[in-house]
Parts: structure tokens; C-alpha cells; sequence
């Protein structure tokens, strides 16, 4: 809770930053102690507020005290209006402590809007956030900062909070987070507003009267209605409530010819049941060729992702009764509410749509509808899929920081002879993501439909591969279909092209193989931008076929 | 909240009862990685700290600090 002291020459914000509630009133009234919710509950109780405010009414000081909602705690006779402050964050920043700051810092720059020190922009750019203390140091991470945009854009004020609680130790409530959002003018998702004015329009057709200007006068006057002739059409147009169309209808027919305007629709679009069969992508890395051959039959690949939509009309013949698990909710009916890992699991096995459409597909559901999750499950997914004899794993998902404990987890799992394709990572520049830079994890950057560097994909010396990762069309939630992007929808292909190989051979070192037969993108081929080059299915099925 | 506790073989039953009194509650087994799955309230990190010194496997605890992401592209 924030309480807002204010009077006419100055004003000071009291918050229970960092736990401590403040009363700072020229230095004359306050509690400063370290007071916990349930505390300052039992000092009203106290009536502790009762005393704050005999003495500011003792000493007739002009002020209005109120908390965060505009209720009124005191005022006295001077008259002072309560006043909700239209910005408590800048207020906050400027009077609370000496070294709050509150800026957005973007990978566009960044941009101090309040505090007493700038400095902020001096900090390095891996520290991005909203809030900082002075100095070089900012409070969220780069990825928390993502994280918190991501929750504020969807105006999950209720998450938000709890983000900036934990990484920041502000307590701000629900009121400060929806400033926060229309502070920083964030992208808003504004519904389309209904036309409540829609208008009715009835023609009348004048072709065979010549005097077009008295007939408007007497629609005009008769039914006192906006009617408009045009210059080159023989029509005129009667606008009127949309409601009362068929009456002006009526009442026009009597004396002339006229009708309802018909309301002209655009065609259809095309869109989620229009499945070709055949798809560039698939086409850009032989995978029809390699289906000739095989589908990928008794293969187990596991989707460490979001979940999947397995009653997907593309999707549900690639599973059997165990689907999988979902270790967010702890129930073994792992539904995808995201769509990324069915458009993941459509890509590596969707009838119609997937490298390996016969292979068995398990979602091994680690992350929320928003896309995000912890490493514990991580771990215990990755467990799972030892213990259920899993082969291929796809993990379209990551973190810019390594850990030892998934590292081993990952180890384990490779013992276990599990092949593991990763995304390289989004952000377009040299980091590295894990899991898909541990060694003996492949990490898959993605190429577009021309085998160009896609501009996302991440640029390193643990590339392994490359595949398509634009504009790909899958499958989504809900039995749905979308277009999407990332080294998300790289390593899927990769995934499949696994499950391939692997229904045919079983011995064979399969990255060697997917290396050897890779298709060189480029003379010389930087292989921080592209690993081995394009994974050629047709190719390396192929490869395995042939006698040695 | 959850996090991990590697134990030694053979001494997870031992994690187990430190996880009781510490008051973390127990969510599965991850024998193949020799991992305890627990779970634990906000503000409850040192419980699950303490408990792992106690282990003294401190180094080997994870805690709901890594976020994993699902970055979409956009144009």
C-alpha cells in the first residue's frame, strides 16, 4: 500500500518499500520501525493513524492524507481536496528514498524517467529493467525484464506484481502495477469497438426520372432523412438507422423503386483447413524423398515444450494412451495451452505436415500458457524421458544461463544413448542458450526459406545444423494451424529428421551422419552462422542405405 | 515453488526426512538422475538452504531461479 501525504508546498510518499513503513512528515511524525502487513493492520487497530492524524490537525497543517485507492484517511478545514495522484510512480521514485529510480531500459536504450541519479544509463546493456537503485545497478535481469514485459502486456498485473516483489523487493500493489503499464505506454491490445451507429442505406433507383433534386428534396422532407444522389449512377442513397431500414423501405416503395442495400462481404480467406500436402519446408530439406524410405515408424520422440494438442486432427494418431506427462499440474494428460509445442510436435510428426509422420510422439509439459517454466521440471521431464525410453528429445526452449544440475541431467540422458535437439536461441547475436550449448546437445539455428541466416538466430561456435525457421506452417492449439518463426521451429525438423534415420538404423553415430550429408549453404560456410549447413533428410537417409 | 536436491545413492529416503523437517514437501523421485523433486512456500528459500547444508550437498540445490523461455519471433 502507498500512502500519499500532501499538503500545499510539498508532498511525500509513504510506502512499505522494502517492509518498512514510513511516515515522514517534516521530520516531526513517523514510525520508522520495520513493520510486516499484519503489523501495520494491528497499528491501526492501534489507532496509531488516529494519533498521525490529531497531530497534523493539532498543528492545523493544510494536508490530505490518503491511501493509494483515494479514500480519505484525515483533512481538516482547510479545504484541501483529496487528490489521487496520477502518477505514483514518478512520485515514488522522486520523494520515497533517495536512490529509487525508475527507468526503461529497452534494447533500444535506455531512459531514466525519474530519480535523483542518472546514471543509470551508463549501466551495462545485460542489465535491463524497470526499476534500479543508483549507480550501476539495476534490479532485473535482462530475462526477468522480458519476463515482466511479457506479463504486463497481457495485463497479468497479478504476476507482474509478484515479479517485481521477488527480484526487486518493492511491494507495490495492484493499483502501482496498472500505472506502471499505462506509464510506460505499453503496447495495448484495444478491442475493436462496435460501430453502435451502424447505418441502414436503402437505394433508390432513378433511371427513369429525370428530375434527381426533387426527389431528394422529398425524401429529405418526407422523411426527414440524408439522401445523396451520385453523378454518374442513377441511384440515390437513404441513409437511415440501421434498425428502421425495412420501414424507410417500406414507406420509399410507395412512390418509388427502391430496395436495401446489399451488404457486400470480402471472400473468405483461406486459412486453417486449407492443408496442402506438400510444404516448402519440408520440400527445402527432402523430406518427401526421405519418406519414400521411411516415416519414422517406432520411433519415440519426446517434446519437452508447453504440451501438445494431442486430440489434433493431425497430431492424435501419433499417440497411444500414454501421452506423455504434464509436470506443472502433475496430471499424466499433458494439453498443450500455449500452441507452441503442438506447432513444435507438427512439424517433427503431424500427418500431413511432419518429417517423421509415424513416429510416437510423447509432450512432456514443462512450461506455462505463457511460455515459461522452471528447471526443476525441466529435470524431472528430462527423467522421464530416460525412464520411458525415450530416443529423440526436442527442447524449443531455453535459458541464456547453464547449471550444473541440468547440465548432469542432460549427461545422463545422452548415457542413455537419447539424442537431444535444442534451439540455438532467439536473440540474433552471439550468446549462448542452454541446453543447446552443452556439448552433446544439438543446437539448431535456423535458415529461411532461401537457406539465408535467419536474422534471429543466434550466431556461435556450438552450432551444430540448420533448418528451415521462417514463417512455418504446423500445426497449433485447439486443432488449429500457424505460421511461426524461431530456432523454436528449427530444431523440430532436426527432431524428425532423428526419428527418420533412427527407424533404419539404430547403430550408426546419427550426427556424423546428418553432418556429413548437411548441404553447404554458401562458399566457405561460416559455421558460427550456419554449423554443418542445411540438414538434408532425403540425403542422409539416403547415406545410411547405401552399402558400405 | 519448486526445486531439486541430489542425494548421494542410497540415502533417499535420509532427503526425504530432512525434507519433512525442514518443512518442504515432497514431490517426486528422479531416480534416474538421483534428484528429489520438493516443493516449497515464498519466502521459504532458506528452509531449503538450510536443509541442503544439512545434506551437505549445498552446491547440487536448485531453487525456481532459471527462467525458461519460449521466445516467439515477431516481424
Amino acid at each position: 500500500m502507498i500512502y500519499i501525504i500532501q499538503n500545499k508546498k510539498d508532498l511525500y510518499i509513504c510506502s512499505n518499500e522494502y517492509k518498512q513503513t514510513i511516515f515522514d512528515f517534516h521530520g516531526t511524525l513517523g514510525l520508522s520501525e520495520r513493520l510486516e502487513k499484519d503489523e501495520i493492520k494491528q497499528l491501526k487497530k492501534k489507532k496509531t493513524f488516529a494519533k498521525l492524524e490529531n497531530h497534523v490537525l493539532k498543528k492545523n497543517i493544510p494536508i490530505t492524507l490518503c491511501d493509494s485507492e483515494g479514500r480519505l484517511r484525515i483533512s481538516n478545514s482547510s479545504g484541501v481536496s483529496i487528490t489521487e495522484t496520477e502518477n505514483p510512480l514518478e512520485l515514488l521514485a522522486r520523494h520515497a528514498t533517495d536512490h529509487t529510480q525508475l527507468g526503461l531500459v529497452t534494447d533500444k536504450g535506455t531512459k531514466v524517467l525519474y530519480g535523483r541519479d542518472l546514471r543509470l544509463k551508463q549501466i551495462p546493456d545485460y542489465f535491463k529493467g524497470f526499476f534500479g537503485t543508483s549507480g550501476s545497478r539495476v534490479e532485473l535481469s535482462h530475462k526477468i525484464h522480458e519476463v515482466l514485459i511479457d506479463y504486463l502486456q497481457n495485463f497479468d498485473y497479478k504476476h507482474a506484481e509478484k515479479l517485481i516483489r521477488t527480484y526487486t523487493k518493492l511491494d507495490f500493489d495492484s493499483f502501482i502495477s496498472k500505472q506502471l503499464f499505462t506509464f510506460f505506454n505499453l503496447r495495448k491490445r484495444n478491442k475493436p469497438k462496435k460501430d453502435k451507429k451502424q447505418l441502414g442505406r436503402v437505394l433508390v433507383n432513378n433511371s427513369r426520372q429525370t428530375h434527381a433534386a426533387e426527389i431528394l428534396y422529398t425524401i429529405k422532407t418526407a422523411l426527414s432523412l440524408p439522401a445523396f444522389s451520385y453523378k454518374n449512377i442513377p441511384f440515390i442513397d437513404v441513409r437511415c438507422p440501421k434498425k428502421d431500414e425495412k420501414k424507410v423501405e417500406k414507406e420509399l416503395k410507395q412512390q418509388f423503386d427502391a430496395s436495401i442495400a446489399k451488404i457486400i462481404k470480402l471472400p473468405k480467406i483461406k486459412t486453417k483447413n486449407d492443408v496442402l500436402t506438400k510444404y516448402r519446408n519440408l520440400m527445402q530439406i527432402g523430406a518427401y524423398d526421405a519418406q519414400k524410405t521411411t516415416k519414422g515408424q517406432g520411433v519415440n520422440v519426446a517434446v519437452i515444450d508447453t504440451g501438445i494438442d494431442y486430440n489434433h486432427e493431425q497430431l492424435k494418431n501419433r499417440f497411444s494412451s500414454l501421452k506423455g506427462y504434464d509436470f506443472l499440474h502433475e496430471t499424466a494428460t499433458p494439453q498443450d495451452d500455449n500452441g507452441h509445442g503442438s506447432h513444435v510436435a507438427g512439424i517433427i510428426a503431424a500427418d500431413e505436415l511432419g518429417v517423421a509422420p509415424q513416429c510416437n510422439l510423447f509432450a512432456l509439459k514443462v512450461l506455462d500458457a505463457r511460455g515459461y517454466g522452471n528447471e526443476a521440471d525441466i529435470l524431472a521431464a528430462i527423467d522421464w524421458a530416460i525412464e520411458n525410453d525415450m530416443h529423440v528429445l526436442n527442447m524449443s526452449l531455453g535459458s541464456n544461463y547453464a547449471s550444473n544440475a541440468e547440465h548432469s541431467a542432460i549427461n545422463a540422458a545422452l548415457q542413455q544413448g537419447i539424442i537431444i535437439a535444442a534451439a540455438a536461441g532467439n536473440d540474433g547475436n552471439t550468446s549462448y542458450t542452454y541446453p543447446a550449448s552443452y556439448q552433446g546437445v544439438l543446437s539448431i539455428a535456423a535458415v529461411d526459406y532461401m537457406n539465408n541466416h535467419s536474422w534471429f538466430s543466434n550466431k556461435n561456435d556450438r552450432l551444430f545444423i540448420s533448418a528451415p525457421g521462417e514463417d512455418i506452417f504446423s500445426c497449433y492449439k485447439n486443432n488449429k494451424y500457424k505460421e511461426l518463426s524461431g530456432t523454436s521451429m528449427a530444431t523440430p525438423h532436426i527432431a524428425g529428421t532423428l526419428a527418420l534415420l533412427l527407424s533404419i538404423e539404430q547403430e550408426a553415430h546419427l550426427e556424423e551422419v546428418l553432418e556429413a550429408t548437411a548441404q553447404e549453404l554458401s562458399a566457405g560456410q561460416d559455421a558460427r552462422l550456419y554449423g554443418a549447413g542445411l540438414v538434408r533428410a532425403d540425403k542422409a537417409v539416403a547415406s545410411i542405405l547405401q552399402p558400405t | 515453488m519448486k526445486g531439486t536436491i541430489e542425494y548421494q545413492t542410497g540415502k533417499e529416503e535420509e532427503v526425504k526426512q530432512l525434507l519433512k523437517e525442514y518443512g518442504l514437501g515432497y514431490t517426486r523421485n528422479l531416480k534416474f538422475l538421483n534428484r528429489i523433486v520438493f516443493n516449497y512456500k515464498e519466502n521459504e528459500e532458506l528452509n531449503a538452504v538450510a536443509m541442503a547444508m544439512k545434506t551437505g550437498k549445498l552446491s547440487s540445490l536448485t531453487l525456481e531461479e532459471r527462467v525458461y523461455t519460449i521466445k516467439e519471433v515477431e516481424d
